[in-house]
């Protein structure tokens, strides 16, 4: 069954509104973030989304979680369309999804104690009234993230945890009310390479516990590669290739994607010829036209900078958007 | 291979005094880089690869000292040198590329008020000649003539970075230090950056010490590879004694936490944190968290023994 759709979601920034644009009548910018993307996930799968830093990745995992509104498609999440829901309704739901960020330096209360933190959204969302009532189901989760003894952990503080253990209480936060949706954003890229397996694996734990979806960023495929059941590959706010984990790695289709897992140091592969393209990310204010990719590939041919190439699927559950594909 | 050696260090030690107290940054380091070739040195956040870098060439932030030991270059003791002199070892004779070139370049200086004056400094030449040699650094990492009137803020990442490897490369030194010089790049970017600093390494017979978390990165490019822990150098070797036949307890583990692009294997974690160096374990530093720790290990420090030709390691198992 699929947990969330998503259909041809979009989301644009708009760059200076400010005075000096009014003064001299400039048009403000506008950043095409999240341009059409549409994928679903099924109960109990890890959709990893990989990219460039600017590819609109992060954006995506916000809009899911509705921290963004979207500017147009359709969010359909147990399918119940919650793409502009408000007020009470969306509070509701948000014990369903829920977020863990990048930054676990970031994302903690410094002035809260880490049991309060992991209570706090018990408390909102009313399944318990105060702290003696939840205080036990927040040690005992305490213990599932493998803070122990968890009687020292409720009562510290985010500064006298390290970055993996601020990131264990993160994953608590987020997975104390048993949500059935998680969008992870990029979990591990702060933490020391020696922690980031025990981190990714606390997340199976939780996702198989639980039978969770999740949508797994990251810009580090080899990580998304290990964690993820499907792996999606986004390009300047667009999905250009989406499949199964294995599919994608062992036979990547769309040329951005043979070259993001070319770059990619690996420790077998030493002073191998790598397949490489030319330039960098686009400026996401003036995407090119027709694919967005055209600029930079080495394959693009006349029709590449004219239209945008639809996604066909390849093989069984694997799509990919590039003209070379598509069969005149 | 003694003569190969361009710049070794010799039992060098690094403090920084901070208000918790006096940071063991660097323990008895004993370093070396052979001539013309690419050493990696690895390791987590904290291990001291970057105090290293920095040491070598002295630009440590004004709370670290180096308290003993020796840096030697062109038998030169680097550590006791006088300070005018040092000046003109630094981007003369070995060369240092930043992280964040977005720090390492003055937003108000374009690129080439950056080359002519590094250029200028080091060496008695024009100013015609010096925008000449500025041209030719920019074309070698492939910043095109147009781009000498930018300011960094008009540059992307990429170029930035590459901007930074021409400014420490521009004066033809002997050792190029980058310290982290991809990470804060794309990995399409990374590689190009890469393969640059290769074609450099050719044409001017650099010598490189690449500071990188990144094993795989290290394992890719890196001739030499020295792993570090905690303010000591654990392992040193060639790059394929370290990929295939690790020593040390860390290095093993090390390489089993990486994800691996050629392998979809669930990867490991080592257990337990790194230790705080304010107050660092007795004996080796890696000995709270080495599954195959033995008596000695918490009470004496273990020294770089040579296990093989070229491949050192610090570890009592290997005694």
């Amino acid at each position: 069954m699929d947990v969330l759709k998503v259909e041809n979601l979009k989301k644009y920034f708009t760059l200076g509104g400010g005075i000096s644009e009014f003064i001299f009548r400039k048009k403000p910018k506008i950043v095409h973030a999240v341009d059409g993307v549409t994928f679903t996930i099924k109960e109990g799968e890890t959709l990893a989304l990989v990219g460039e830093s600017g590819s609109g990745k992060t954006t995506t995992g916000r809009l899911l979680v509705r921290l963004e509104e979207p500017t147009g498609g359709k969010i359909l999440f147990e399918n119940r369309d919650v793409t502009h829901i408000k007020g009470e309704e969306l509070r509701r739901l948000r014990k369903e999804f829920q977020i863990i960020f990048q930054d676990p330096y970031a994302s903690l209360n410094p002035r809260m104690k880490v049991g309060e933190t992991i209570l706090d959204p018990l408390v909102i969302h009313g399944f318990v009234s105060n702290e003696s009532e939840g205080k036990e189901e927040v040690l005992k989760i305490l213990e599932g993230v493998e803070l122990v003894p968890p009687e020292f952990f409720y009562n510290a503080y985010p500064h006298q945890l390290s970055g993996g253990q601020r990131q264990r209480v993160a994953i608590a936060r987020a997975m104390i009310l048993k949500p059935k949706f998680v969008v992870a954003d990029e979990p591990v890229s702060m933490i020391d390479v020696s922690l980031r397996a025990a981190i990714l694996k606390l997340l199976l734990k939780f996702k198989n516990e639980l039978n969770q979806s999740m949508l797994f960023i990251s810009h580090d495929i080899a990580t998304a590669a290990v964690i993820s059941d499907r792996i999606a590959v986004m390009y300047l706010g667009k999905i250009v290739e989406i499949g199964k984990t294995k599919q994608i790695i062992n036979n990547p289709v769309h040329p951005y994607t043979k070259a993001l897992i070319d770059a990619i140091p690996s420790l077998t592969r030493r002073k191998k010829k790598k397949f490489l393209i030319k330039g960098e990310i686009a400026d996401p204010t003036n995407p090119p036209p027709g694919c967005r990719f055209h600029p930079r590939c080495p394959y693009a041919i006349d029709i590449c900078s004219k239209k945008e190439p639809k996604m066909i699927e390849i093989e069984k559950d694997h799509f990919v958007a590039c003209w070379l594909y598509i069969k005149k | 291979m003694e003569d190969n050696i361009i710049l070794y260090t010799k039992n060098l030690s690094v403090r920084y005094y901070t208000l918790r107290g006096e940071v063991k940054a660097l323990d008895n380091i004993n370093f070396k880089l052979i001539k013309a070739t690419l050493t990696g040195v690895v390791g987590e956040s904290g291990c001291g690869k970057s105090t290293l870098g920095k040491s070598i060439i002295r630009v440590l932030p004004p709370y670290g000292r180096i308290i003993s030991g020796e840096v030697v270059f062109n038998g030169n003791n680097l550590v006791k040198l006088d300070e005018e002199k040092m000046r003109h070892i630094r981007g003369k004779e070995i060369g240092l590329v930043m992280q964040d070139p977005m720090t390492s370049l003055d937003p108000l200086m374009s690129v080439e008020d950056h080359m002519v004056e590094t250029i200028l400094e080091h060496m008695d030449v024009s100013k015609e000649e010096a925008l000449k040699m500025a041209v030719d650094a920019l074309a070698a990492v492939d910043i095109p003539r147009e781009m000498l009137k930018n300011y960094p803020h008009q540059l992307s990442g990429g170029q930035r970075q590459r901007v930074a490897i021409a400014l420490a490369t521009v004066l033809k030194p002997k050792i190029l230090i980058a310290d982290e010089p991809t990470t804060a790049l794309d990995v399409i970017v990374q590689e190009k950056v890469m393969d640059l600093i290769e074609n450099l390494m050719e044409e001017l017979s650099l010598t490189v010490m690449l500071i990188t978390h990144d094993i795989a990165l290290a394992a890719e490019r890196a001739d030499y590879i020295a792993v570090m822990y905690a303010g000591h150098l654990v392992e040193y070797g060639r790059v394929d004694q370290i990929l295939e036949d690790p020593q040390h307890p860390y290095t093993q583990l090390l390489l089993q936490s990486v994800p691996d692009i050629t392998n979809l294997a669930m990867v490991k974690s080592i257990p337990g944190l790194p230790p705080d160096l304010v107050n660092p374990p007795l004996g080796c530093r890696f000995h709270p968290r080495c599954p195959f720790k033995i008596d000695i290990c918490d009470k004496k420090e273990p020294f770089l023994k040579e296990v093989d030709r070229d491949h050192l390691v610090a570890c009592w198992l290997k005694r």
